[in-house]
C-alpha cells in the first residue's frame, strides 16, 4: 500500500477500531478494577484460618490464569505462524508471550508473599512453585531467543517452536497440585476444581476478579501487538533507507 | 469478624503494591515507546526521504496485527 510523501496515511475504519477497542478496554479494566477493589477489601469475607492475606487470593488466582492464556494464545499462534508464516501470526505470538511473562511473574511475587506469612518461608522447592518458575524461564527464553537469533526470521521461527513445546508445562502446571505431594492449596477454579471449593460469595467475587483482569490483559495485549506493528513499520523504513 | 494476625495486612499491601505498580510500568513504558517509534517513523517519512514512497502507509501507531 504506497502513499505519496508528505501527504497524510489514510485511516481505514478498522484501524481506527482497534484504536478504539484499546481506548475502551482500557476504560473498561479501569472501571472493573476499581469495582474489583471494594468487592475484595470491603464485602468479601475475612477468611477465617487465614485472615486477612487471604484476599490475595482474588488478584493471584487471575493473574496466574491469564498468564496460562498468554501462553495458550503464543501456542496457538505460534502454530498459525509456522503454517503460514503470516505475520500477523508472529506478532500475536509475541504480544501474548510477552504479557503473559508480566502475568507470571505477578503470580510468582504475590504468590511468594504469599507464602511468607502463610509458610513462613518466601520459597519452597514444592512442586506448583517449582513447575511454575520453569514456565517463567521457558517463556523468558521465548523472548530472549526473539530478541539475539542470528537473523529475525531465524529468531520467529525459533521460538514459535519454543512457545508451542513450551506450553506443554502449563498443565503440568495447573496439575501438580494433585500428582505430587504438595503444600500449595488446590485449585479452586477449571475442570478439577471442587463445587464447594470456596464459598459462593467468594467464587462470585473471584469471577469478578478475573473478568476485570480479563480486561486489562485484553488492553496490554492489543497495546503491545499495536507497538509491535509500529516497530515492524520502522524497521522496514529503515532497511529501504539503507538500501537506496 | 474474625481475629486476624495484625502482621499480614503490610503482605497483603504489599503484593497488591507490586501488582498495580508493574502493570503501571509495563503500559506506561509501552506508551512511552510507541510514541517514540512513531515520531521516528515521522521523521523517516518526511518529503525527501527516500524510503517513504515505498513504504510509507504499511503500518504505523494504529495500524492492527
Amino acid at each position: 500500500m504506497a502513499a505519496i510523501a508528505g501527504q497524510p496515511t489514510r485511516k481505514t475504519p478498522w484501524r481506527a477500531a482497534i484504536r478504539d477497542a484499546r481506548l475502551w478496554l482500557l476504560l473498561l479494566a479501569a472501571v472493573l478494577t476499581l469495582v474489583d477493589g471494594y468487592l475484595i477489601f470491603v464485602v468479601a469475607p475475612t477468611d477465617a484460618v487465614l485472615g486477612h492475606i487471604q484476599r490475595i487470593f482474588y488478584i493471584h488466582v487471575p493473574i496466574s490464569i491469564l498468564s496460562f492464556l498468554g501462553f495458550l494464545l503464543c501456542a496457538i499462534a505460534g502454530i498459525g505462524y509456522l503454517i503460514r508464516r503470516g505475520e500477523s501470526w508472529d506478532r500475536l505470538a509475541h504480544a501474548s508471550a510477552e504479557v503473559g511473562v508480566v502475568f507470571v511473574t505477578l503470580a510468582l511475587i504475590t504468590g511468594v508473599i504469599w507464602a511468607r506469612p502463610v509458610w513462613g518461608v518466601w520459597w519452597t522447592w514444592e512442586p506448583r512453585l517449582t513447575t511454575t518458575l520453569i514456565l517463567w524461564f521457558i517463556y523468558v527464553a521465548y523472548l530472549m531467543i526473539r530478541q539475539y537469533a542470528p537473523t529475525p526470521q531465524q529468531g520467529r521461527v525459533w521460538s514459535a517452536v519454543v512457545g508451542i513445546i513450551g506450553f506443554v508445562d502449563v498443565p503440568i502446571v495447573y496439575y501438580s497440585v494433585q500428582w505430587w505431594r504438595s503444600i500449595h492449596p488446590v485449585q479452586v477454579i477449571g475442570p478439577e476444581a471442587a463445587d464447594d471449593a470456596l464459598e459462593p460469595i467468594m467464587a462470585r467475587i473471584l469471577i469478578f476478579s478475573l473478568v476485570a483482569t480479563l480486561a486489562l490483559f485484553g488492553y496490554l495485549l492489543l497495546e503491545r501487538m499495536a507497538l509491535r506493528k509500529t516497530e515492524d513499520t520502522l524497521a522496514q523504513l529503515r532497511r529501504d533507507a539503507n538500501s537506496d | 469478624m474474625t481475629a486476624i494476625p495484625p502482621d499480614n495486612l503490610p503482605f497483603l499491601f504489599a503484593a497488591f503494591a507490586v501488582v498495580w505498580v508493574v502493570f503501571f510500568i509495563y503500559a506506561g513504558y509501552m506508551s512511552w515507546r510507541r510514541r517514540s517509534v512513531q515520531q521516528e517513523l515521522e521523521e523517516l517519512r518526511e518529503p525527501g526521504t527516500p524510503a517513504n514512497e515505498s513504504t510509507a502507509g504499511d503500518g504505523g501507531e494504529d495500524a492492527p496485527a
